[in-house]
């Protein structure tokens, strides 16, 4: 399927003015995203994820490399057509009502009045910005999220960049916000989530990108990358195993470790684990949840980030090669896996 | 179209929010006050009908016969009012005012969180250019009629005599105010910010205002040496740089029916002048446009 956004070798430096030197912010990033496809974009600060995202809405002129949206090079206006952008830092008019905002929008993007008026019920009432009609002064900061998010959704965008699109909403209000990307997503748009809240983007995020140091450092499909690939799996037991239970189930596995109430076990293949199950139910444990283990994206990334690319390799598919950052990675294939993969 | 007209009514919507519209109405408010309302008309021993203020009759000297009073009524309030509403309120103060309180009309559109929302629309950064220019035109020329046309009408009102040709200030003092506009908004568009532009704008009026001082010091183009050096430099430079300072004398010398037929003005003169307003109101508006599709934001 032919990607919404296209960034390859995308580089960027930015002049250090009389006396500073150049900043490198960009050194030959790749990725993709599809239809459907929701990627986060991750990484620390000054990683390059802002200037990527300016990028691709128009802000910045790339030094070198390519990034498109819908085939049109980003920055032209065939390209910002079909882009909805929520940035991160926006002084929205605080002189306008929210409804205003939205009027103002929609005629940014030459559209009829009809037309915008019956966008504006929509996506008021989707993202439940129910102070529309109250000037943007009196908003607070999870009200203007809404409206951002609005914003954005106005003109029915195919592409959607979102900067931090849940900062200042409550847990319910972040709830709310992932049912919608889950939705805009099956609606066939490709969404790019630049986020700092790595739970956020673990939730929401069908693949994700790091960013360390203006290189990609790991990329793929979210769960591949949190997958143990079928080696790892925790099995809780009641009541808990003893320890001569613990040491008769690593006769079958390739290592067993207690962690509180829960026994956590590496198999060298799917298979072993009815082997271990078997042995566990032969001495009268009881087994009450079984569960493939899986990383959580906060280690992923820090594991990513501090080693400056991805961890080490594994055997299972769609898992991406540790080694340094590449410095110039090849464009996004057109495979399953969505990122190109840095070279071990 | 729909998005010209949304980024253009950006500035009339955003000033009208800001306390310094509120002073600038009440500026204007004062000025028709002061120097419109006390007008009136007396008909004096010798039987002629005389402007007066505050019942005293205006003397003023009759620009058409030098050393001699202006005694028609119309005349003397055309003059009263090109000379103090058109040339001192309207292309002085105002055009002072205007650039202060529109500077940020442009680069307001730039700023870091606005330019964020502005320029990933389908809208060419030229368009905001042209759009929010467009819109501190709009605003200037609203202050213009008011300040302007308020004084003919009132005027109109306490003598029963229609003056209408210090109207014609309102086009002459937009287009100081809009030349030196466009002169700022090459700033707005290198470093958005409001101070900037104002600085630049009013920076090349006070330029224009240096560079004419020559022809007002009696005797500054008959020196020798290099000091005629100097002041023919200081002419020439005059010519080049943009020339808000001259349009009013043009709108006078239109007025006063002496259009090339001044004293050291020709036709030729005037035809350079109106050209280089334009060429440098267009060449601003270019290179901001220019500054502002090269930069990163």
């Amino acid at each position: 399927m032919e990607a919404y956004v296209e960034v390859s070798g995308l580089e960027k430096t930015y002049p250090g003015g009389f006396f500073g030197s150049p900043v490198q912010a960009l050194r030959g990033i790749s990725f993709a995203v599809r239809p459907g496809e929701l990627m986060g974009l991750l990484g620390p600060n000054g990683a390059g994820k802002t200037t990527t995202v300016k990028i691709l809405s128009g802000l910045v002129v790339p030094t070198a490399g390519k990034a498109s949206l819908l085939g049109a090079p980003a920055g032209e206006a065939a390209a910002r057509a079909q882009l909805g952008y929520l940035p991160e830092r926006a002084l929205w008019p605080d002189h306008l009502t929210g409804i205003e905002c939205l009027e103002r929008e929609g005629k940014l993007f030459d559209l009829p009045r009809a037309e915008r008026r019956r966008r504006i019920d929509r996506d008021v009432g989707r993202v439940r910005l129910e102070v529309a009609r109250r000037k943007v002064k009196t908003y607070s900061k999870g009200e203007r999220a809404r409206l951002g998010l609005a914003l954005a959704l106005l003109p029915d965008p195919k592409v959607l960049l979102l900067d931090e699109p849940t900062d200042g909403l409550d847990p319910l209000g972040r709830r709310e916000v992932r049912d919608l990307l889950v939705e805009l997503k099956k609606e066939g748009r490709a969404i790019l989530l630049n986020s700092h809240l790595l739970s956020e983007a673990e939730l929401c995020c069908d693949h994700v990108a790091i960013l360390a140091r203006g290189a990609v450092v790991a990329a793929g499909r979210t769960e591949e990358l949190l997958s143990t690939g079928g080696k790892e799996f925790v099995l809780k037991i009641v009541p808990p195993a003893k320890d001569d239970d613990v040491a008769a189930l690593a006769t079958v596995a390739r290592g067993v470790k207690v962690v509180g109430d829960e026994l956590h076990v590496e198999v060298g293949d799917e298979a072993e684990i009815d082997k271990v199950v078997d042995l566990a139910r032969s001495r009268l444990l009881s087994i009450r949840e079984l569960r493939a283990k899986r990383a959580t994206l906060e280690q992923y990334f820090l594991r990513a980030v501090e080693t400056g690319a991805a961890p080490p390799p594994r055997e299972a598919g769609g898992r991406l090669g540790g080694g340094a950052p590449h410095p110039n990675p090849p464009p996004a294939s057109r495979g399953e896996g969505v990122m190109p993969r840095p070279t071990p | 179209m729909r998005a010209f007209l949304a980024l253009a009514w950006d500035v009339p919507r955003r000033i009208r929010t800001g306390w310094f519209f509120w002073i600038l109405l009440l500026l204007v408010a004062g000025v028709l006050a002061l120097v419109a309302l006390p007008l009136g008309t007396r008909t004096t021993d010798d039987s002629l009908l005389r402007l007066t203020w505050f019942g005293n009759v205006v003397d003023l000297p009759d620009p058409d016969h030098p050393g001699k009073e202006l005694i028609d009524v119309k005349r003397s309030i055309e003059v009263y009012l090109a000379s103090f509403i058109g040339i001192f309120f309207g292309c002085g103060f105002g055009v002072f005012a205007g650039l202060v309180a529109l500077a940020d009309a442009v680069s307001s559109a730039f700023v870091p969180g606005a330019a964020e929302i502005n320029l990933p629309k389908p809208v060419r950064r030229g368009t905001i250019i042209i759009a929010r220019h467009l819109g501190a035109l709009w605003v200037a020329t609203g202050f213009a009629v008011l300040l302007i046309g308020g004084a003919v009408a009132i005027a109109a009102l306490k003598t029963g005599v229609l003056a209408p040709i210090p109207l014609v200030y309102i086009p002459v003092s937009v287009a100081s105010f809009g030349v030196l506009h466009a002169v700022g908004s090459i700033a707005s568009s290198r470093a958005p910010n409001a101070l900037v532009s104002a600085f630049a704008s009013v920076g090349m009026w006070l330029a224009s205002l240096a560079t004419y001082l020559p022809n007002m010091i009696p005797g500054a183009h008959d020196l020798s040496g290099m000091l005629k050096h100097i002041v023919d430099g200081v002419d020439l430079l005059h010519r080049v740089i943009p020339r808000p300072t001259d349009i009013p004398g043009l709108a006078n010398r239109i007025i006063e029916h002496k259009f090339g037929n001044a004293v050291d003005v020709t036709p030729a003169y005037e035809y350079e002048l109106m050209g280089q307003s334009a060429a440098w109101w267009l060449l601003a508006l270019f290179l901001a446009i220019l500054v502002a599709r090269r930069r990163d934001f």
